[in-house]
């Protein structure tokens, strides 16, 4: 029996009947030119501290900044330099214009794993897809890796399908490789008889999708058949895949690049743990941030340099196809407690950086007690009355409307920081 | 007598109206015109058999229900009496607590456990409040020792390290109890949920009362949002100072942080060594009060001593509706909602009251309900139908993992790391699971990566039941008849008869025309590369990858 021709993930959900899949979420408007754009998350867990790097309050008494704050202003952005950082210089001087800045954004928790699910999904349900998983679920090029996971936390429920994970330790390399059956001492099979096995599945697949007696199975079962067709896909770029082994944090940048480059993905996501790998809920010693600072700004220069010096698939540079997405979970209490550390504080930043943003801005503010200050959403700027203020569901609506995804339709009444959007 | 009294969140003591008296049958929500068929009962012996004992029924007791539907009851009635669902129960029970994580704050290697017990390590730390409750739950004991216990479960992998009294010369998870003073409190006093929910020197067990909330009474003071005043916080001579004064903060913390005192016996001054996290501090139960600045107490309720935390828990209603909410969820697979599925939790309360809070007669009940049994839906189901009701179910890793040893003795292990509920030498995310802290909703839909590891499972499988079965007796074979598997050759008599019995076996169900040609085409095709023992081993393998088998 020959293997059919692998279906597009659309068409086999269409032929298999599967309104369903998309009667279970929010009908989303999906055929929409330019909705191509491509992401790249940059989790850092913890919650960092805005005012280290993003939150300029110099000369308030409520707010302890590092003893080398320095203002700073490079290409339009307003930040604190510091002799510790030069990294955060060297980036705003260069990619500044790339960049725009969300300050003042309120989570409105101050719990990790509750802050997590806010910055990432808008709400603190328990069930519910992250802004990876929702760009990806719906992405219209039909990827390999809709949203490739390398680490850091994510939520995904209806479109969990769409999340491949790389595992941290190079889990699907090994599973992709028959490497994964070493300790069973038992030999992957020979290529033959796997070619015999898959045409069995396929044909079983087919079958038990023309008995399904509810939606429900269909649904399931399509996405068992689009995961087999996946894993042919996957397997051929095995050997890519399997630098996703590599440990350092501009290693795994470099992978998820590759794999946004060449089309594989649409959406990458990646934690940063910050200097020595310690995390950023600094509790005691808040100054390791500013390391970790520099090491994250670091990376995200040389991520932008590479970026900018590959083709993309749909503009000059993979830069303006890609948009970079770097945030935390929460910002960090303005001033410092008896251990030389930070405790949680819901008002914090995040950043944009590339493909769709409107750089060189800041957009929302910070009070001189580190609150967050009503925007204008049109024109990005402070308003004393009939603004908003920032959060983090105003930033999944910017990054559905980047991905032209109508915000309203998962995000009912949320509005898009318009002012982001080049 | 439980629930005399409840403590109002304001802090007055108010008397609350007693439970509803037993009455000779626990009313049952009253059903709209259903959507819901469902499934057959060999089918539905099967999902029980898989849920409650992670295993796919016997090929006769798939006969005996076939025979008799209503010998389904029975059957399952069997299943809780089963040695194998306490470990099923504590699956579950992880799944809720989220304690099953891959590392601690200490390690094996800090008590100079070796790193081939690693994996035994984390999960003895990590299994032992969902063991206790599982425990709790199958020996029929009242719910309320879930907080009132003055024992625990213990494994072996830990004795020595921390202070337990575990039986000489016992194996394995066995019930014990610690020696160093610390209150009967269950679960609350298990290094297992302080491990997991631990505290920082700023966070001042704050984060153990919201665990407490959350996990055992169903309401997170977390999933309030809050709005910071900012001038006023930070204006505030210290945190601490505007926890009791503002009022964005003393709607959460009047409640929150005398809730909190009541962990101080569990306080460490070194969140990273071994012994500190080990042992319980009773002189530091004073604590709170110096940390906090309030007295322990419950809801307003003063908590005199730390003991008396279990009593009051135990006594407040809210408890027992969210360990019935709780079961449902784990059941059902898909949230109990606190309020479409009002009036059935309401339901499985009374029954589990009518029960002595004795669990056996709630999952029972859950187990009848709609929403556990349904196999399909009618043309008139709308979205919120379908969402209710999940027609079929992907199996959770350890399901997985202990359904494939039962069948083909294979269990999945890389220097003892269990391969499908690690994640640091493993696949457990990968196949669907959750890893107790970044990942803690399971994967509901097939996924390539699930796909990849149930191939391998299933390559790895296959060989090795075939290779150990092809020299048994048939009677004391687990999946195959009593044909000759070295000689046995399409044709032959008996070889359509070993195909039917494996998809019994494995899907419990009888295989189509169309399924049977399918399986003989494999078999010959791996026959004529590598002989017939590889041709079993490929069928086999085939069906561990149909969906009829990783579904239920």
């Amino acid at each position: 029996m020959s293997a059919p021709a692998a279906p597009s993930r659309r068409r086999l959900l269409q032929s298999a009947g599967l309104a369903g899949l998309f009667g279970l979420m929010p009908r989303l408007a999906r055929a929409i030119e330019g909705g191509k754009r491509r992401f790249l998350f940059v989790f850092c867990p913890g919650g960092w501290d805005p005012a280290v790097v993003f939150a300029p309050v110099f000369g308030s008494s409520h707010v302890d900044l590092p003893e080398d704050a320095e203002p700073a202003e490079a290409n339009g952005i307003s930040y604190i330099a510091g002799a510790s950082r030069p990294a955060v210089t060297a980036f705003f001087d260069t990619w500044g214009q790339e960049a725009a800045l969300i300050n003042g954004m309120e989570v409105r928790s101050v719990n990790h794993h509750v802050c997590k699910r806010l910055v990432l999904t808008g709400s603190p349900a328990e069930v519910g897809d992250d802004w990876p998983a929702l760009l990806g679920g719906v992405a219209q090029d039909d990827p390999e890796m809709p949203v490739v996971h390398l680490s850091g936390p994510t939520f995904s429920h209806r479109y969990g399908s769409a999340v491949v994970r790389l595992g941290e330790r190079g889990q699907l390399v090994r599973l992709l490789t028959g490497e994964a059956l070493s300790s069973t001492r038992v030999s992957p099979p020979s290529t033959a008889v796997e070619a015999a096995l898959r045409s069995h599945l396929e044909a079983t697949l087919d079958e038990r999708l023309a008995l399904a007696g509810s939606a429900e199975e269909r649904r399931l079962l399509g996405h068992a058949e689009d995961a087999l067709r996946r894993q042919s896909s996957l397997a051929a770029i095995a050997d890519q895949l399997g630098l996703a082994v590599a440990s350092t944090f501009p290693e795994r940048l470099a992978v998820l690049v590759d794999l946004l480059a060449e089309g594989y993905a649409r959406c990458g996501t990646v934690a940063f743990e910050g200097y020595l790998d310690i995390g950023w809920d600094t509790h005691a010693t808040n100054n390791i941030q500013h390391h970790s600072f520099d090491l994250l700004f670091e990376a995200l220069g040389g991520l932008c340099a590479d970026l900018a010096a590959r083709p993309g698939l749909e503009s000059e540079r993979l830069l303006d196809d890609v948009t970079i997405v770097v945030l935390s979970e929460m910002g960090r209490y303005p001033k410092f407690n008896g251990h030389g550390g930070k405790e949680h504080w819901t008002f914090t930043s995040a950043l944009l950086i590339g493909g769709g943003v409107a750089g060189g801005q800041v957009v929302g503010a910070y009070s001189d007690s580190l609150g967050g200050q009503a925007v204008d959403l049109a024109s990005g700027a402070t308003v004393s009355s009939g603004g908003e203020l920032l959060l983090p569901a105003h930033l999944g609506a910017t990054l559905l409307a980047l991905a032209d995804i109508d915000p309203g339709e998962v995000l009912p009444g949320v509005s898009p920081i318009a002012a982001l959007l080049a | 007598m439980i629930g005399l009294l409840w403590l109002a969140a304001c802090g007055e003591l108010q008397e609350i109206p007693p439970l509803p008296e037993a009455t000779s049958e626990a009313p049952s929500p009253q059903p709209e015109v259903s959507v819901a068929a469902p499934l057959p009962p060999a089918l539905l012996l099967r999902r029980a058999s898989l849920d409650l004992r992670g295993v796919v029924p016997t090929l006769d007791e798939l006969a005996v229900v076939e025979a008799d539907p209503a010998a389904l009851d029975g059957l399952v009635d069997s299943f809780l009496e089963d040695p194998r669902w306490e470990g099923r129960l504590a699956d579950l029970w992880a799944e809720h607590l989220l304690t099953r994580v891959d590392n601690y704050l200490v390690g094996p290697e800090d008590y100079g456990i070796p790193y081939l017990q690693r994996h035994d390590y984390v999960r003895a730390v990590g299994d032992e409040a969902p063991r206790l409750m599982a425990h709790i739950g199958v020996a029929d004991l009242p719910f309320s020792d879930v907080v009132t216990a003055d024992y625990t479960m213990a494994h072996e992998v830990l004795v020595g390290h921390w202070p337990l009294d575990y039986p000489e010369g016992g194996t394995g998870w066995q019930v014990a109890r610690y020696t160093d003073g610390r209150p009967a409190l269950g679960v609350l006093a298990t290094g297992s949920m302080w491990w997991r929910y631990y505290t920082t020197a700023s966070g001042r067990n704050r984060s153990r009362a919201e665990a407490v909330a959350r996990l055992f009474l169903c309401e997170s003071f977390l999933e309030r949002p809050i709005r910071f005043e900012s001038a006023a916080l930070v204006a505030s001579e210290e945190l601490t100072e505007a926890t009791r004064t503002l009022d964005t903060c003393v709607t959460c913390h009047n409640t929150l942080d005398p809730l909190a005192g009541a962990f101080f016996g569990f306080w460490v001054f070194d969140i990273y060594d071994p012994t500190e996290n080990a042992t319980y501090h009773p002189e530091r139960e004073q604590l709170g009060n110096y940390y906090l600045g309030v007295d322990p107490a419950y809801y307003g309720a003063p908590i005199d001593a730390p003991v008396d935390l279990g009593g009051l828990v135990a006594g407040d209603p809210r408890f027992y509706r969210c360990m019935a909410r709780t079961m449902a969820t784990l059941l059902w697979r898909r949230p109990a909602d606190p309020y479409d599925d009002f009036a059935e939790i309401d339901h499985f309360v009374e029954v589990f009251r009518q029960g002595d809070w004795r669990l056996r007669p709630l999952v029972r009940e859950i187990l009848r309900s709609e929403a556990y049994t349904v196999g399909a839906l009618t043309e008139g189901a709308t979205e919120v139908d379908q969402a209710a009701l999940p027609t079929r179910r992907l199996l959770p890793p350890e399901v997985l993992a202990d359904a494939v040893e039962d069948l083909t003795s294979l269990r999945w292990t890389e220097d003892n790391f269990d391969q499908l509920t690690s994640d640091e030498r493993g696949y457990r995310v990968l196949a669907g699971g959750i890893d107790g802290d970044g990942v803690t909703q399971r994967t509901a839909d097939p996924t390539v990566t699930q796909a990849l590891v149930l191939q391998r499972l299933a390559q790895a499988a296959g060989p090795v039941a075939v290779a150990r079965e092809i020299g048994l007796d048939p009677s004391d074979r687990r999946l195959f008849g009593e044909g000759d598997l070295r000689t046995l050759r399409p044709g032959d008599i008996g070889f359509t008869d070993e195909l039917v019995t494996l998809h019994r076996r494995l899907h419990s169900l009888d295989p189509s025309a169309e399924a049977l040609a399918r399986d003989t085409a494999l078999w010959e095709a791996v026959f004529a590369l590598e002989g017939a023992q590889a041709a079993w081993a490929a069928v086999l393998t085939a069906l561990l990858c149909d969906p009829a088998f990783w579904m239920a």
